[in-house]
């Protein structure tokens, strides 16, 4: 993959699906999906598909983009958080983890429970929004962190954060809100 | 509406990352509908989200594959938003709509009658409560979440009128009671089975269904 070009700011995004919904160009659509598919894969893979399946519905959730961009509205909501919201549609209508799982078939092991988390390299991304994001995990006591990791990055419920955790359930509920609220303190409202 | 209690927060998070049971994840999207607060608190969650997506490492993806796949694909007209909204099962969407006569309810115990929808990973339970009835105090093994359609209860924690969501979680007891006249109709996703705290319900739960 080329990394020549600087990779566009996030309002300039809402900008290129803007023009993508009432042009119709494929080529600066090219450009979106180079930048958000490979995480979008990334993001999948984590949630429990395989390497081809995460392809497969980043694929999907991309046309879903392309078909819908007409009705994209900035106002509403900025195009990251837009085409998360379509991949995460996409993914729950496959069923909850358990069910994903078994679907893309289970792959889990000691490592992939593990959270990457806190492990640097994984997290050096490299527009400055990134970098904040990565060193405000970081920051955070390391139950939250995993918390919030076991929410977002691996579609698990209360119920079964705290089972795995050996959390009470309020515990878990707590340290969600928790580092949920500093996250959005220290990378800004977004 | 005025909503007084709304779903905790952490609930809320969850749903915005796509984490919650089927069952719990529809019953937020029935509170959404009527609270503007909690809508943008799920905004707030889904934009941190994005976010977190977007610090992922990246993995190879195919550029051509998808570019074919593109060039096959028309654009919708703009009018065709798209609902984010699962898809609701019949039943709950004919209670919804038309309220609770159109459910085939089964009698539990005296007082409540109940309908359970059952999802690929939990259960949304449908329930009746008629006017003047108490249930025996319980907890619960999991969570319970309940929002309140129509009618109203009472408990330790306030007074439920429609819209208000009470979710509770394995450490809270509670002894609801209906209030006023009409029946009260929730909704109610639960993880586990509750835990009744006196030995004469504990005996009926089997057959109360809860």
């Amino acid at each position: 993959m080329s990394t020549a070009a600087p990779e566009p700011a996030e309002r300039d995004w809402n900008q290129c699906l803007v023009e993508v919904g009432q042009g119709g160009n494929k080529e600066q659509f090219m450009a979106f999906y180079r930048h958000f598919a490979p995480r979008l894969k990334a993001w999948l893979i984590g949630q429990g598909g395989q390497r081809d399946q995460a392809e497969e519905l980043a694929q999907e959730a991309m046309l879903k983009a392309w078909r819908h961009a007409p009705s994209f509205d900035p106002s509403k909501a900025s195009a990251s958080t837009w085409l998360y919201t379509i991949a995460r549609n996409l993914l729950s209508d496959l069923g909850r983890k358990q069910q994903r799982e078994q679907k893309f078939i289970a792959r889990q092991s000691a490592e992939q429970e593990a959270m990457p988390a806190v492990e640097q390299a994984q997290w050096q991304m490299p527009e400055l929004d990134r970098q904040q994001l990565a060193a405000a995990l970081k920051q955070l006591p390391n139950r939250q962190a995993q918390v919030i990791y076991q929410c977002f990055y691996q579609g698990r419920s209360h119920s079964e954060i705290a089972a795995n955790m050996g959390l009470p359930l309020g515990s878990v509920k707590s340290s969600l809100r928790l580092g949920f609220n500093k996250l959005c303190e220290m990378v800004g409202k977004p | 509406m005025t909503i007084n209690h709304h779903p905790d927060q952490a609930t809320l998070i969850s749903y915005s990352a796509g984490s919650l049971s089927s069952a719990l994840a529809l019953l937020v999207e029935c509170h959404l509908e009527h609270c503007s607060e909690c809508r943008q608190r799920v905004r707030e969650a889904e934009n941190l989200g994005a976010q977190l997506l977007a610090s992922q490492p990246t993995e190879q993806v195919d550029e051509d594959g998808f570019f074919a796949r593109l060039t096959e694909t028309e654009q919708l007209p703009p009018q065709q938003a798209i609902s984010g909204r699962k898809p609701r099962p019949k039943m709950l969407q004919a209670l919804l709509a038309k309220g609770e006569a159109e459910v085939p309810w089964r009698w539990r115990a005296p007082g409540l009658h109940s309908y359970d929808i059952k999802l690929d990973d939990s259960r949304l339970k449908l329930l009746r409560i008629a006017p003047g009835t108490h249930i025996p105090v319980h907890s619960h093994s999991q969570s319970e979440v309940t929002m309140v359609l129509a009618g109203a209860y009472q408990d330790e924690l306030g007074c439920f009128r429609a819209g208000d969501v009470a979710d509770l979680d394995d450490e809270t007891a509670h002894q609801p009671h209906t209030l006023g006249s009409e029946p009260c109709v929730c909704l109610v996703a639960l993880e586990g089975p509750l835990r009744f705290q006196q030995l004469l319900p504990r005996l009926l739960q089997p057959f109360m269904g809860l």
